[in-house]
C-alpha cells in the first residue's frame, strides 16, 4: 500500500510541487524522498528529511528545520543512496545539524551529489563535528577504508551563509574527513570554519598521527572550483572589514587558529584550488593560510611526505583577496602564507596567477604573502620553499608581508616578467618601510564591501604591480556626502564598522541603502569633562588627525568603550527626493541631496532616561556600566585625569533601544545597589521625549 | 592488600573497556590518535586553552544538575538556569509571572536571538552582526520556550514591516557563566529551579540569584514564571 502511494506521489510531483507537510509521516524520525520529483520544504515542516536515491528538485521555501530547536540529533537534512537534488532557494531558510550529536546541515554522502539554485536566502550550520553542508566528522581518526567521505557539492546561485559545526568546515568535510569536490558558478557565499577547518574546503585534518593514516597530508581538502560569484570563506566568524593597516588586521583577529579561509584544515592537504572568476575575499588567522593549507606539524614521523600538496591556480577574470592575520591572542606570529602553505609544511606547493587575475595578498605575519610557510620543515628542518610560482603578464598583483618577503622568492620556480616591473612601478624586497609608504593606494574587497588600501606602516616587503584603471570602461558611481548630526556622548555605527559622531561625514553612494544602529559613548573619553570643566590633552592619547573630532563627543569602541543598541536603522541620500522623511515601518531615513544629514533623534533611535531617587536625590547618583562610571581616577588636572568620569546625581543620559544597561545607585558615592534596564520606548507613551526611572530608595 | 586489589581490578576493568569500545568502533590501534599526537608548536597552548580561545564563551555549572522529570516529562535544569540568567540579567526581566508580563520589545529580542544561538552567552561580542528572522521563526522560538506564541510580535521594534521581517543587530551578550544549581523542587506538574549566579569560576562573588518555575505544557518544559533578586 505504501509503495503505491509513493508512486501516485511521485505521479503528482512530476507535474506539480507539493508541500511537504501533506505527506509527512508524523510518527517517522525522518520523512524520506526516495521518489524522483520535486518537492517543497516550506515553513511549517520542522522534521528532519532524508532523500535517498532520488532525482529531485527540493524547494526550500522559508524552510526551517534545526535539530536543537526541534530536538532531534541529526543532520537536519540527509542526501544519499546515489541521489542527485538540486536545492532552490526562495525565501530565508535556517537549517541545522545538531550540536549534540556528529551531523551537517545538509549532509552529502559520498555517491550523491547537490546543487544549489534560486535567488533566495539560506543560513545554514553544521552538528557537531560537521559541515554546514558536506559531511559529518569523526572525533578519532580512522582507517581509510572506513574514514566518511563526502558528494560533490555545486552551488549555481543563491545566498549562502554557511556557518561550520565543532572543527567542520562551512563547506565541505567535516572533522577528520576529506573533501571530494565543491564548485561554485555564481552565487553569494559566505562560508565560516568551525574551530581549524576551512571556511571551504575540509575540516579539522589532523593533529599529526601515523604516516598513511593520521599523519598531516593524509587528509586532503580534494578540488575546489571556484568559476563566479561572490565568495566569502573565513577560518572563522569574522568582521574582517578593515585591512588599512597591519595593526587594524591584527586588531581584527580571527580567532580560527591553524584552519583557512579556503583550502585544507588543520593538517590537511590541498588538490587543487581553482579560481578562474568572481569575487573571492579569504581570510584565516594564526598559522593557516587565508588559501592553501592549515597548519601543518613540527614532527618528520607525523608528516607523510607523500601525500602532502598544495596546489593552487587564479586565473581567468578572478577578483582575489586573501588576507591572514596570523596572530594569536596573546600576539605571537605562526607563520601562515595568505596564499600558500601554512606553518609545519615541507613545500609551499605550486601557485600559478595568470590571465587578468587580480590579486591582492596581506600577510601580517611572518610568512611571505605568497608563497611557502618559513618555519622549519618537519621533514628536513630545511625552511621550505614553494615548488613553483608562477605570475603571470597580465596580472594586477599587490602582495605585501609585514615581516618576510611579499612573494617566496626563493621559489624553485619562479616565473615572472620583470619588464612589468620596472621603475614606474615597485617591486621591493626586504626595502624599509619608509621607502614604501608612497605607495598608491589599491582597492581590495573586504566582507564589508570595497575601501582602499595602502602600503601599511611596518611593511617590510611590498610587490606591486597596480594597473591604472581604464577612465572610458564602467558606469561612474555618483556619491554624496553625508553628514551626521547625534546628541552629545552618542555615535552612529555603520555596517562597515565605522563610527561616526556629530559632526562627522562620509562618503556614500546615492541611492544605496546604508545599515546602521546607535551607540551611547564611554562619557570618560570625552574630552571635556562637563562637570569640571576642565579641557584635557586629548591629543596625547588619541592620534592628531582624529582628536578634533571627538572634542566633547567621547568614543564607541567594539572592545569596552560604551554601549550598542540592537535596533536596524537605515539611510539613503536619494536622487530624486525633496525633503527629509523617516519612514516609521522600515525604520529608513530618506535624505535629499541637497540636505543630505542624518538626524538622529530621540524616540526614533534612541531613548533619553532620568535616574532619580524616591526618597529624594540629594547627594544620591546613578552610574552606567560602560558609559558614566567610576574610573577609580581622583580628579586632577593630569594626564591620568583624561578618564575621569563619577555616577552623577540626576543622570540624565541617551541609551540606544534594545541594549540592556546596568546602572548602579550610589549614596555619596559609595555603591549600595544595581538594576538591570532594557532599554526601550515606553509603550504608553510612544511620545514621551523621556522614560524615568525610579530608584526605590 | 584489599586495596591494591581493588585498584588492580578496576584498572584491568577499564583496560577491557577502553579495548572493547575501540574494537566496537573499528579503530585501528596502530592508528596513532589526537590524544596521542605530540604538540608540534612553538607556542604551546593547553588543549583547555585552546577550546576556550577557539570556541568562545561558556558556562560552567556545578550543583544539582540532574535532569528531573515532571509528568513523564524530562527537564534540563541546567538549561532553564541559563534562559532564567538570559531573561533576568540579559532581558533585565527579573520578575514575571507569565511571558505576557516581559515587554513585547524584550519578548521578542529574547526569541529573535534563539533563532540563532542556543545559549545567549556564547555569542561572538567582536564585531557588528546584522541578522534577520520571520514572524514564524520567532513564534516558534516563544512557543518552544513559554508554550505560547500569542504574543503580538510585530509590535516590536525589531520588526521591519516595510519588509515583514524582523532584523537585528546581535547584541554584546557573549560572557562566561559561573552558576550552581542550589535546589529543584519538583511537584505533580511543576519544577522550581532555584540558582545561583557568580562573577568568577571560584564561585566567590554572588551576582544574583533566580527561581525558574518550569511547567508541562503539550509534552514540554516551558517556562511559567520568574524571580531574581
Amino acid at each position: 500500500m505504501k509503495k503505491i502511494i509513493s508512486v501516485l506521489l511521485a505521479v503528482l510531483l512530476l507535474t506539480s510541487a507539493f508541500s511537504l507537510t501533506a505527506f509527512a509521516d508524523e510518527a517517522a524520525q525522518a520523512f524520506v524522498i526516495s521518489e524522483d520529483g520535486n518537492y517543497t520544504i516550506d515553513a511549517s515542516f520542522n522534521t528532519p528529511v532524508d532523500i535517498v536515491g532520488a532525482k529531485a528538485t527540493v524547494t526550500l521555501d522559508n524552510a526551517n528545520i534545526q535539530a536543537d530547536l526541534q530536538q532531534f540529533e541529526r543532520s537536519a537534512i540527509k542526501v544519499s543512496g546515489g541521489a542527485d537534488v538540486t536545492f532552490v532557494l526562495e525565501g530565508f531558510s535556517t537549517i541545522a545539524g545538531s550540536s549534540n550529536k556528529t551531523s551537517c546541515g545538509i549532509e552529502v554522502a559520498l555517491d550523491s551529489k547537490v546543487s544549489f539554485e534560486g535567488e533566495g536566502t539560506l543560513n545554514i550550520t553544521g552538528g557537531k563535528y560537521g559541515a554546514a553542508i558536506g559531511s559529518y566528522g569523526t572525533g578519532i581518526n580512522l582507517p581509510v577504508e572506513e574514514r566518511v567521505q563526502v558528494g560533490e557539492i555545486t552551488i549555481n546561485s543563491g545566498n549562502i551563509n554557511a556557518y561550520g559545526g565543532e572543527r567542520g568546515s562551512g563547506i565541505g568535510a567535516g572533522y577528520h574527513v576529506s573533501g571530494n569536490k565543491i564548485t561554485i558558478n555564481d552565487g553569494t557565499v559566505r562560508a565560516y570554519a568551525g574551530a581549524m577547518g576551512a571556511g571551504i574546503g575540509c575540516g579539522y585534518g589532523t593533529s599529526g598521527g601515523a604516516i598513511g593514516v593520521a599523519a598531516v597530508g593524509d587528509y586532503t581538502a580534494g578540488t575546489i572550483i571556484i568559476n563566479g560569484g561572490d565568495i566569502y570563506a573565513a577560518s572563522s566568524w569574522t568582521d574582517f572589514s578593515d585591512f588599512s593597516s597591519f595593526d587594524a588586521i591584527n586588531a581584527n583577529e580571527v580567532a580560527g587558529a591553524w584552519g583557512v579561509g579556503i583550502g585544507g584544515g588543520y593538517g590537511a592537504s590541498v588538490d587543487l584550488i581553482e579560481i578562474n572568476g568572481g569575487k573571492v575575499v579569504a581570510v584565516s588567522g594564526a598559522s593557516g593560510a587565508a588559501i592553501g593549507t592549515g597548519r601543518g606539524t613540527s614532527k618528520g614521523n607525523q608528516y607523510n611526505i607523500d601525500t602532502y600538496r598544495c596546489n593552487i591556480k587564479i586565473g581567468g577574470d578572478a577578483d582575489v583577496t586573501a588576507v591572514t592575520s596570523d596572530v594569536t591572542k596573546d600576539g605571537d606570529h605562526l607563520g601562515g602564507a595568505a596564499i600558500g602553505t601554512g606553518r609545519g609544511c615541507h613545500t609551499g606547493g605550486t601557485i600559478e596567477i595568470t590571465d587578468n587575475a587580480k590579486v591582492v595578498a596581506i600577510n601580517a605575519g611572518n610568512a611571505p604573502a605568497i608563497g611557502s610557510s618559513k618555519k622549519n620543515s618537519p621533514v628536513d628542518g630545511a625552511i621550505p620553499v614553494a615548488e613553483s610560482i608562477i605570475i603571470g603578464d597580465n596580472v594586477q598583483l599587490y602582495a605585501v608581508s609585514a615581516a618576510d618577503y611579499a612573494v617566496d622568492k626563493d621559489a624553485s620556480t619562479l616565473s615572472i616578467n620583470d619588464k612589468y616591473f620596472g621603475s614606474s612601478d615597485r617591486w621591493f624586497f626586504g626595502e624599509d618601510a619608509v621607502a614604501i609608504s608612497d605607495i598608491e593606494n589599491v582597492k581590495v574587497e573586504s566582507t564589508k564591501g570595497e575601501m582602499m588600501y595602502t602600503a601599511p606602516a611596518g611593511s617590510v616587503s611590498l610587490w606591486s604591480r597596480i594597473v591604472p584603471q581604464s577612465d572610458d570602461g564602467g558606469e561612474t558611481i555618483k556619491t554624496s556626502n553625508l553628514g551626521i548630526v547625534t546628541p552629545l556622548a552618542m555615535a552612529v555605527r555603520f555596517e562597515d564598522g565605522g563610527v561616526y559622531y556629530s559632526g562627522d561625514s562620509l562618503e556614500v553612494e546615492l541611492d544605496k541603502d546604508y545599515h546602521f544602529q546607535m551607540c551611547s559613548v564611554d562619557w570618560s573619553t570625552r574630552s571635556i569633562n562637563e562637570e569640571k570643566k576642565i579641557h584635557k590633552p586629548y591629543e596625547t592619547f588619541y592620534p592628531a588627525e582624529t582628536a578634533s573630532q571627538h572634542v566633547n563627543h567621547g568614543i564607541y569602541s567594539d572592545d569596552g568603550l560604551g554601549l550598542c543598541g540592537t535596533v536596524v536603522y537605515t539611510v539613503r541620500v536619494s536622487s530624486d527626493a525633496t525633503r527629509m522623511s523617516f519612514d516609521e515601518a522600515t525604520k529608513t531615513f530618506v535624505l535629499p541631496l541637497h540636505d543630505s544629514v542624518l538626524r538622529t533623534d530621540v524616540n526614533k533611535c534612541f531613548m533619553a532616561y532620568r535616574f532619580t531617587f524616591q526618597s529624594g536625590d540629594y547627594n544620591k547618583q546613578t552610574g552606567i556600566d560602560n558609559v558614566v562610571y567610576d574610573t577609580g581616577i581622583e580628579h586632577e588636572n593630569t594626564l591620568e585625569d583624561f578618564r575621569y568620569t563619577k555616577p552623577l546625581e540626576f543622570l540624565s543620559v541617551n541609551l540606544p533601544l534594545g541594549s540592556t544597561v546596568t546602572a548602579k545607585a550610589y549614596n555619596n558615592y559609595e555603591y549600595f545597589a544595581q538594576a538591570d534596564v532594557f532599554v526601550e520606548i515606553d509603550a504608553e507613551n510612544p511620545e514621551e521625549c523621556y522614560t524615568d526611572y525610579v530608584w526605590p530608595y | 592488600m584489599k586495596k591494591n586489589l581493588k585498584m588492580t581490578v578496576c584498572f584491568m576493568l577499564v583496560a577491557v573497556m577502553i579495548a572493547m569500545l575501540f574494537a566496537s568502533c573499528g579503530v585501528d590501534p596502530n592508528v596513532k590518535q589526537e590524544e596521542e599526537a605530540t604538540k608540534d608548536y612553538a607556542v604551546q597552548i593547553s588543549e583547555e586553552e585552546e577550546e576556550e580561545e577557539l570556541a568562545g564563551f561558556h558556562s560552567y555549572a556545578s550543583g544539582k544538575t540532574d535532569p528531573v522529570t515532571v509528568n513523564g516529562v524530562e527537564v534540563s535544569v541546567t538549561d532553564f538556569s541559563l534562559r532564567a540568567y538570559e531573561l533576568a540579567y540579559m532581558m533585565a526581566q527579573p520578575k514575571f509571572t507569565s511571558a505576557g508580563d516581559i515587554p513585547i520589545d524584550a519578548l521578542v529580542q529574547f526569541a529573535f536571538c534563539h533563532v540563532y544561538f542556543k545559549n545567549l552567552n556564547e555569542m561572538n561580542n567582536k564585531a557588528m552582526q546584522y541578522r534577520d528572522a520571520t514572524e514564524d521563526q520567532i513564534k516558534d522560538q516563544l512557543m518552544t520556550y513559554f508554550g505560547s506564541d500569542d504574543f503580538k510580535v510585530k509590535d516590536s521594534v525589531l520588526y521591519n514591516s516595510g519588509k515583514d521581517i524582523f532584523e537585528m543587530w546581535i547584541p554584546e551578550y557573549g560572557c562566561n557563566i559561573y552558576y550552581t544549581i542550589d535546589a529543584v523542587n519538583v511537584s505533580v506538574d511543576k519544577a522550581e529551579i532555584i540558582t545561583t549566579f557568580y562573577n568568577e569560576l571560584k564561585r566567590e562573588t554572588m551576582l544574583g540569584r533566580t527561581t525558574i518555575n518550569v511547567k508541562v505544557k503539550d509534552g514540554k518544559p516551558v517556562i511559567d514564571s520568574l524571580s531574581a533578586e
